[in-house]
């Protein structure tokens, strides 16, 4: 008798529990469904006003503010000096280039060294925001005015790196790119418009990333789009279009965005030291940077807007193996609970508007608890099902919603991206996406979903606080070589 | 509820089957239409070709058929701004021929947005003197995109009349045009907008004098020496202050020195001193150089950084003054060695590539 009641208590427990994972499924598709809409009204608006956006005026302009590209490195042997020739070629009428070579132990600096001629100079370098490492030497191009190398003392963190950078910087606009990161050749005069637009209020932007593994790429440009070889890339492919693609691009349009990529952003330098340049220590330095932005304009009463912009692109290697991308991802959950509780007014806070009371509220219930929900639903469900708490058909059948959901997003980005960019040309690497599309959803999703997971863990017990280098395998050179 | 479960799924499904079919379509129209259009490019390139060379006889343009002639029109306005000359001059005309260049006077006042733009945009390759009231007109549109395109146009269109108009523009505080924008369109205009963007100099509105500063700069007008150093030593807004050093800096006239030189005192903002010190810089000459050279060392970084690069740029004179820090010894010495070393990398990069100096 009793042992009836607590099967039957535990039964309802499963259930009630089968039935929170299925609403917690709906609810974070449903969110995602609304912002690839918004994402879609905007990308409609962005191809209409297209014509008359005036870049080409930008160009010609002599008031288009200046930008200083900031590239940290840590052991980039392998593409630094093709990532280096890419931003010096870039189309903009001003630009200075300022490489940081954090402590790498390969030949990056010998690469540079011999592709730019490097020469070092005396240089006193003001402590305009706080920096650990010590700055061994400061070296400029022969010839070239606007290229310069930092050799500094790795203390394991890419934001000091970022930090030393910017005290050297002399433009009053910071481009931040990845060290193996490939811009398109209009990629920084586009991120920048907003900035000519509107130069009172934007105080930073964001361009889109796209993984670049299967292009083919000639002196730092990228020559030919291609889909990756690798079926973890491809779904990566899949992932950028969803979250970062169209997920940004919504999050701009409804005023709250806490995320500019470290790969490509652009700031106000003058904004950046206000706010004592990026926090030392901070795993997600991207996320950190921005919503202290936020809280620094909000608390000055100052108008602003971050605003992303999906059309330049960036593109940058995304891991080919589990191993090396659940170190990413691990870092990246991290990063953004960090990112979280070292700025909880931000939560619920009507003082930030759709942020505050929206974007902060989503990424704390369904990107960082999200793992904790998703892998308690996996699991409840398959003890239910070993118990016969639930019946196969019923169990079948939430997992069926649930995927479906999934997959029905993504093939509305895959939509989305055909109508607009058409970046992935070829019929082939179009079935390409939508496969993946499909299987990411078995397997993929839910070992990232563990990653996560471990990725808050580390964050409770706050360990590993160092780069977040990956290897590189480079491009496919290009057949006009 | 199992109803509404298995209705989910059916939804779901079919929505995701609905989504693939329509992706593929769209390619399958994209593919389809991008051949088609190349093609018929290539057509009517030909008879394009023929047309701007005047190889084209009347009789045939007659004999088109009309929507082949609606084709030839629309790749005539899209070619509009990447001809010049006398090719120009027969697309223009064609459009005018066909009545274009009004209905695009008429779409200015439309609902649509976008419509607006495109007729501005049009009505600015033109280049039809008749476009410039409406595109004036357009500066107040409730829309920004239409505002900034009238603006663009009216740069093309060249005429110095519609310069207050621009100006005016910068200050209205709901319907405001960008900075650029209007400094572009003013550049465009050319030498011709000199005097009334001069005028701008004693407006009301901020952004004017600002613009108007930058723009005579560009321009050297040599002859608003005088009114630019006037509001550099009093305007009460700091931004058109730095505007007016670095215009005087280009300008170059040695009778800015003396307000110049009162703009590097300690008593100004950091960022008038630093512009004020490249001004002085530009102007040259020994003494400048010795009243710049005091500068380095001063405890604001900026300021000093600024001061040493200004006198790198002097040429002999300004390398001998450093050299003469960079060996004293003083707090100053520092900086000056670091823009030694800069100028000399630079030079040997120029020896080695005398074709980039």
């Amino acid at each position: 008798m009793i042992q009836a009641t607590f099967m039957s208590t535990l039964s309802e427990i499963f259930t009630g529990l089968n039935w929170i994972g299925l609403g917690y499924f709906l609810a974070l598709n449903s969110i995602y469904l609304i912002l690839i809409t918004v994402a879609a009204i905007n990308l409609g608006d962005y191809f209409r006003r297209k014509p008359f956006s005036g870049f080409q005026d930008a160009l010609k302009s002599p008031v288009t503010l200046p930008v200083s590209v900031l590239i940290p490195a840590h052991n980039e042997e392998t593409g630094i000096v093709e990532s280096a020739r890419a931003v010096l070629s870039l189309d903009y009428p001003q630009l200075e280039l300022v490489i940081v070579d954090d402590g790498s132990t390969d030949l990056t600096f010998e690469r540079l060294r011999d592709a730019f001629d490097l020469v070092e100079i005396p240089m006193l370098v003001p402590e305009l925001v706080p920096t650990i490492g010590h700055i061994d030497s400061v070296h400029i191009a022969k010839g070239l005015d606007d290229v310069t190398v930092i050799r500094k003392q790795s203390i394991g963190q890419k934001t000091d790196a970022l930090n030393a950078a910017i005290n050297i910087a002399k433009y009053p606009l910071l481009c931040i790119v990845d060290a193996d990161a490939v811009l398109d050749e209009d990629a920084l005069i586009k991120v920048t418009m907003p900035f000519v637009d509107d130069p009172q209020r934007v105080v930073a932007t964001g361009g889109a990333i796209r993984p670049s593994n299967g292009c083919a790429a000639y002196r730092g440009r990228i020559t030919e789009v291609g889909m990756p070889n690798n079926w973890l890339a491809r779904m990566q492919v899949v992932e950028y279009l969803r979250a970062f693609l169209l997920g940004r691009t919504g999050w701009s349009k409804l005023g709250a965005l806490l995320i500019i990529s470290g790969a490509f952003g652009v700031f106000r330098k003058d904004v950046i030291i206000d706010i004592g340049g990026y926090n030392q220590g901070s795993i997600g330095e991207d996320a950190d940077l921005v919503a202290r932005l936020h809280k620094y304009m909000r608390k000055n009463k100052t108008p602003y807007r971050i605003v992303f912009v999906s059309e330049p692109v960036c593109w940058t290697e995304v891991p080919e193996s589990v191993a090396v991308l659940r170190r990413q991802r691990r870092r990246w959950s991290r990063g953004l609970l960090e990112t979280l509780w070292s700025n909880p007014t931000l939560l619920m806070n009507p003082r930030y508007g759709t942020l505050g009371l929206l974007a902060v509220p989503y990424f704390l219930l369904f990107e960082v608890l999200g793992p904790i929900v998703e892998l308690t639903g996996f699991v409840t469900l398959i003890v239910a099902l070993i118990f016969h708490f639930v019946n196969f058909y019923f169990a079948g059948l939430f997992f069926t919603v649930a995927i479906f959901y999934g997959i029905l997003l993504s093939i509305l980005s895959i939509f989305i991206e055909e109508v607009s960019y058409h970046r992935y040309d070829k019929w082939r690497f179009l079935f390409q996406t939508i496969i993946s599309a499909l299987v990411e959803n078995f397997g993929y999703r839910q070992m990232h979903a563990y990653w996560r997971l471990e990725g808050v863990i580390q964050a409770l017990r706050r360990s590993d606080r160092s780069w977040g280098s990956m290897p590189r395998k480079g491009f496919i050179p290009s057949e006009t070589t | 509820m199992r109803f509404a479960l298995i209705a989910s799924v059916l939804l779901l499904s079919t929505l995701i089957v609905l989504m693939l079919i329509a992706t593929g379509i769209i390619r399958l129209v994209r593919t389809h239409s991008e051949i088609r259009s190349l093609a018929n490019r290539a057509q009517l390139r030909q008879l394009f070709v023929k047309f701007v060379s005047e190889d084209l006889d009347p009789s045939e343009l007659r004999q088109l058929k009309t929507s082949r002639s609606t084709e030839l029109g629309e790749l005539s306005e899209a070619m509009l701004s990447k001809v010049k000359g006398s090719a120009k001059d027969i697309l223009v005309s064609f459009l005018e021929s066909r009545g274009t260049v009004e209905q695009a006077i008429r779409r200015t006042t439309r609902s649509g947005y976008l419509g607006r733009c495109r007729a501005a945009t049009f009505l600015g390759h033109v280049g039809s003197p008749q476009a410039r009231k409406p595109l004036e007109a357009m500066l107040r549109d409730r829309k920004r995109d239409v505002r900034i395109t009238a603006a663009r146009s009216l740069g093309q269109l060249g005429d110095a009349k519609s310069v207050p108009s621009l100006l005016s523009g910068l200050d209205n505080r709901r319907r405001s045009l960008p900075f650029s924008t209007v400094l572009v369109a003013l550049m465009r205009i050319g030498s011709s907008a000199q005097d009334l963007v001069g005028d701008g100099l004693q407006a009301a509105g901020e952004r004017q004098r600002e613009v108007a500063a930058e723009f005579l700069g560009l321009m050297g007008a040599i002859k608003f020496t005088a009114t630019l150093s006037e509001l550099l030593a009093n305007d009460p807004s700091l931004d058109v202050r730095i505007r007016c050093a670095r215009a005087l800096g280009r300008i170059g006239s040695p009778s800015a020195i003396a307000s110049l030189t009162r703009c590097i005192e300690s008593d100004n903002p950091v960022g008038l001193r630093t512009v004020s010190c490249g001004a002085l810089a530009a102007i040259g000459g020994r003494e400048v150089a010795m009243l710049i050279c005091k500068l380095i060392g001063e405890d604001d970084y900026q300021i000093s950084l600024a001061a040493a690069k200004a006198v790198s740029q002097m040429g002999p004179v300004g390398i001998e003054c450093l050299d003469q820090i960079a060996s004293s010894g003083s707090p100053g010495a520092p900086y000056a060695k670091e823009v030694l070393a800069r100028a000399a990398a630079r030079m040997v990069g120029k020896a080695r590539n005398p074709s980039e100096s």
